[in-house]
């Protein structure tokens, strides 16, 4: 997959588009001009890649942020 | 040295609420079996200790994971262990390519995207945040090994 090749063609994305799966993790094309899988979380997302028979090794993984503002990362501890 | 531009966030605009801008990258991480994922946008955190993806990117490209050795993360208030794996990551901006191997944790903390921490990412570059020009460049270290 050629990384600027989708970062090209992911910008076109309408937002109209964007806005259907707000808060939902996505896959994008190979080639990064089209949504060709969604779900509530990472799991349902590999259901969907697998349901539609699509290579999970040939689509970007990605996450639609919604409204939400991060504040940070992960605090690690033992 | 590889250049990335940073990434607005939330990607769709929302009346009232300002947009950010982050260091977010494309990344491959491949695991013993050839087997690999794609994340369009991972999160360099230089915050982070160590490199965290999903739990399930490691069921899914079968990573063997070590034991449970009791450590944990705090993710929006809750808990959640995690254990590490052997990963090869492969970095690439379509002009310069970069493979190496590194230890990562993976954990069932619903993270939104994979974070590139000190150890595993951060410990093998030179990351240079360039907050005008919302650009971050990457350039390996001396440490860093390259795989074939």
């Amino acid at each position: 997959m050629d990384v600027r090749i989708m970062q090209q063609n992911s910008e076109r994305i309408p937002v109209e588009e964007l806005q259907r799966y707000k808060g939902m993790h996505v896959a994008l094309s190979a080639d990064g001009s089209q949504i060709v899988a969604s779900g509530d979380s990472l799991a349902a997302l590999e259901a969907d890649i697998a349901a539609k028979g699509l290579d999970p090794e040939q689509v970007w993984f990605d996450y639609i942020g919604g409204d939400e503002i991060e504040l940070g990362g992960v605090e690690f501890f033992e | 040295m590889m250049e990335f531009r940073f990434q607005s966030f939330p990607p769709i605009p929302t009346p009232g609420l300002k947009s950010s801008w982050r260091p977010l990258i494309p990344i491959e991480i491949t695991g013993p079996t050839g087997k690999s994922r794609t994340s369009r946008h991972a999160l360099i955190d230089s915050g982070a200790d160590d490199t965290l993806f999903p739990r399930l990117t490691a069921d899914q490209i079968a990573i063997p994971l070590r034991s449970d050795a009791g450590l944990g993360i705090r993710w929006r208030g809750q808990p959640y262990r995690f254990r590490f794996g052997e990963v090869e990551f492969a970095l690439t901006d379509g002009i310069t390519s970069l493979r190496w191997k590194a230890t990562v944790g993976f954990s069932d903390a619903p993270l939104r995207y994979p974070l590139l921490g000190q150890s595993g990412f951060l410990q093998y570059f030179d990351v240079t945040f360039l907050g005008a020009d919302r650009i971050v460049r990457i350039a390996p270290n001396p440490t860093f090994v390259s795989l074939p």
